[in-house]
């Protein structure tokens, strides 16, 4: 079986939304730590989070997909989400209604 | 939480304060390097007037016989004015701007007594 | 019978696109100042770029992958930011010292000087990136960069002594002067070895969906491509040495370098030169622009290609038309075109080591590349070379500085 480690494959991997749109890369992944053992709940797709990595201190909430909408992970994290109506699109969006 | 994370690399933790120290230790050696060198300026600037009255010349020469066109000989040959009067031979400036004005006149024979004269010196 | 299409059109667009701004102001100055001796960095630098458009060319065939996208997901992004910022940076200073070369060969032309022509060409510039088909753009550059074929004509035309020739090969040190000398072989290599042209390379690979089957089709336009893309480089400083030198013509202004192609060829050979003054740099311009709107696409995740029309890739559009303004605006502020370009040839220098050794970590990368990894060879020669270039950039740029003031 070949296994998906999340540093290796995740993180910082190109984004593809379900109608093979890019959609950013993953800058975060949001960990659950409780009783048990770690579990993945969240991909981030922010650029601010990206940004936060680098220790800067930015405000904001960073926009997450659940990690029950992933899937596959190849060369690419392939979310099961239309990426038309998410944050991360939104310059896109913007900027293609101001060039008509 | 999994989000700051530095250790992506393969071949160890490679923090950016690595690359930014990386780059910071160049400069400073750059600046102490700088410091301690010493420049050979005064040779310099009289070859650049001497490059710029050969650059006069040659420019000249080629308007003379039909091979440059005179906006870019006019042009040459200002700059190369300007250049000389900036530097230690500013006597060399004055048969250039002649040049200049036999180029305006379109007058080629003006400018190969000129650049007879200039050849000489 | 489609591959070997491919490799044609790849072969001439390596030649056509070879020359632009850094390599005619680099081999011209070291022409003109130093004769044949400087030969060598041109061989060395072209050496080191063919193995890194192989690798370049390799690397997005197996993985599907651009260098950029790879780079990123490999190494984080906080590492990735450092050569990104800086490559971004001094793409930029090449972006204006292109966009000024551009004006000058127009200046060259008509007589208007070179500040007035920068709204419209870049103007020029943004208009085709964002009408015109890629293919068009590309085959259309490349049929006009053969015009530098000139400068060959030229040194043919000059007949210059072959021994002496063969001698600039060998690397030596002049007697004087020899911190202006390594200046130079800094500067050459910055030009030779620009990481735009991978970068651009790399892209081109995965949009027009390169596999393993184009593997030896790569290696034959890196080596065809490049290597007769050097002679040109080289047909410049040769002839810059038999025309300039003897005189003692040096080229501060690229209005000095013009009489290079006059002596052999006459009227011609002065709108030869500016025409390849001008299309190199205006092919290189375009390459340039696209890559930065790359590098943000690639780095961020966004849509990107150059065969999408606009409002498909709209972040990736809007990057490249504000990178074209801001070297627009560059070239403007009136500072001498040669100055920045040579300025911005001594950085890519500087900062070749790190762009290029993430990226040799890729090559060597099992996971993106299993078996096509790269050999000791590709290794050693891309690895000494910037080593060699960034080592002599720390010692050259400053003594330059302090001797040009």
């Amino acid at each position: 079986m070949k296994t998906t480690a999340l540093m290796r494959d995740v993180l910082d991997a190109q984004v593809m939304d379900r109608n093979g749109q890019p959609m950013g890369r993953v800058d975060g992944i949001v960990l659950e730590l409780g009783k048990g053992p770690p579990r993945v709940t969240y991909v981030e797709i922010s650029v601010r989070e990206a940004w936060r990595r680098l220790g800067l201190r930015l405000k904001g909430d960073a926009y997450r997909v659940s990690w029950s909408r992933v899937i596959k992970v190849e060369k690419d994290v392939h979310l099961g989400v239309d990426a038309d109506d998410t944050p991360p699109r939104a310059l896109e969006r913007w900027l293609r209604r101001k060039l008509g | 939480m999994a989000g700051r994370c530095y250790t992506d690399s393969a071949f160890g933790i490679f923090r950016p304060a690595d690359a930014v120290i990386a780059v910071v230790a160049r400069l400073a050696f750059l600046l102490v390097l700088v410091l301690a060198a010493c420049g050979d300026d005064a040779d310099k600037e009289l070859k650049s007037a001497r490059s710029w009255s050969a650059t006069a010349l040659a420019v000249g020469r080629h308007w003379t016989r039909g091979e440059v066109p005179s906006a870019y000989a006019r042009d040459t040959l200002r700059h190369a004015a300007d250049e000389l009067r900036k530097g230690p031979l500013p006597a060399a400036a004055a048969p250039v701007d002649e040049l200049v004005q036999a180029v305006d006149r379109e007058d080629r024979a003006a400018a190969r007594a000129l650049l007879e004269a200039l050849a000489r010196e | 019978m489609k591959k070997l299409l491919n490799v044609a059109l790849g072969i001439l667009t390596s030649i056509g696109g070879f020359l632009d701004a850094g390599s005619i102001a680099t081999s011209a100055q070291a022409g003109a100042e130093f004769g044949y001796s400087l030969l060598w960095p041109i061989a060395l630098g072209t050496i080191c770029v063919i193995f890194l458009i192989e690798m370049s060319g390799r690397f997005s065939a197996v993985s599907g992958s651009s260098i950029t996208s790879a780079m990123r997901k490999r190494f984080g992004f906080p590492f990735f930011v450092v050569p990104f910022a800086a490559g971004t940076l001094v793409n930029l200073l090449v972006l204006a010292s292109e966009i000024g070369g551009v004006c000058i060969a127009l200046e060259l032309v008509t007589g208007v000087a070179f500040q007035l022509w920068a709204v419209p060409v870049a103007l020029a510039l943004w208009g085709l990136l964002w009408f015109a088909t890629f293919d068009s753009i590309e085959y259309g550059s490349a049929a006009l960069g053969l015009v530098t074929l000139a400068f060959v004509v030229a040194v043919v035309l000059l007949r210059p002594e072959a021994k002496e020739l063969a001698r600039g090969f060998v690397p030596t040190l002049p007697a004087q002067e020899q911190a202006h000398y390594l200046f130079f072989v800094v500067s050459i290599l910055g030009a030779t070895i620009a990481p735009y042209l991978f970068l651009f390379y790399s892209s081109g690979v995965v949009e027009d969906k390169w596999d393993k089957s184009y593997l030896r089709a790569n290696r034959v336009i890196s080596v065809v491509g490049m290597g007769f893309g050097a002679m040109i480089s080289m047909a410049v400083l040769a002839a810059a040495a038999l025309t300039l030198k003897p005189l003692g013509i040096l080229v501060e202004q690229y209005h000095q370098a013009a009489p290079m192609l006059v002596a052999p060829m006459g009227l011609a050979g002065f709108y030869l030169f500016a025409a390849s003054l001008g299309i190199a740099c205006f092919g290189a311009a375009l390459e340039l622009s696209l890559v930065i709107g790359y590098t943000f696409a690639q780095g961020f995740g966004w849509s990107w290609g150059e065969s999408l029309e606009p409002r498909q890739a709209a972040r990736f559009s809007a990057v490249y038309t504000l990178a074209i303004v801001l070297a627009m605006l560059i070239v403007l502020s009136g500072l001498n075109p040669l100055k920045l370009t040579m300025f911005s040839m001594a950085l890519t220098a500087l900062i070749l080591p790190v762009s290029m050794v993430p990226f040799l970590v890729l090559m060597n990368d099992e996971q993106y590349l299993g078996e096509h990894r790269n050999g000791r060879l590709s290794n050693a020669v891309v690895l000494v070379t910037i080593v060699l270039a960034s080592l002599i950039a720390l010692a050259a740029i400053p003594l330059e500085i302090m001797g040009s003031k």
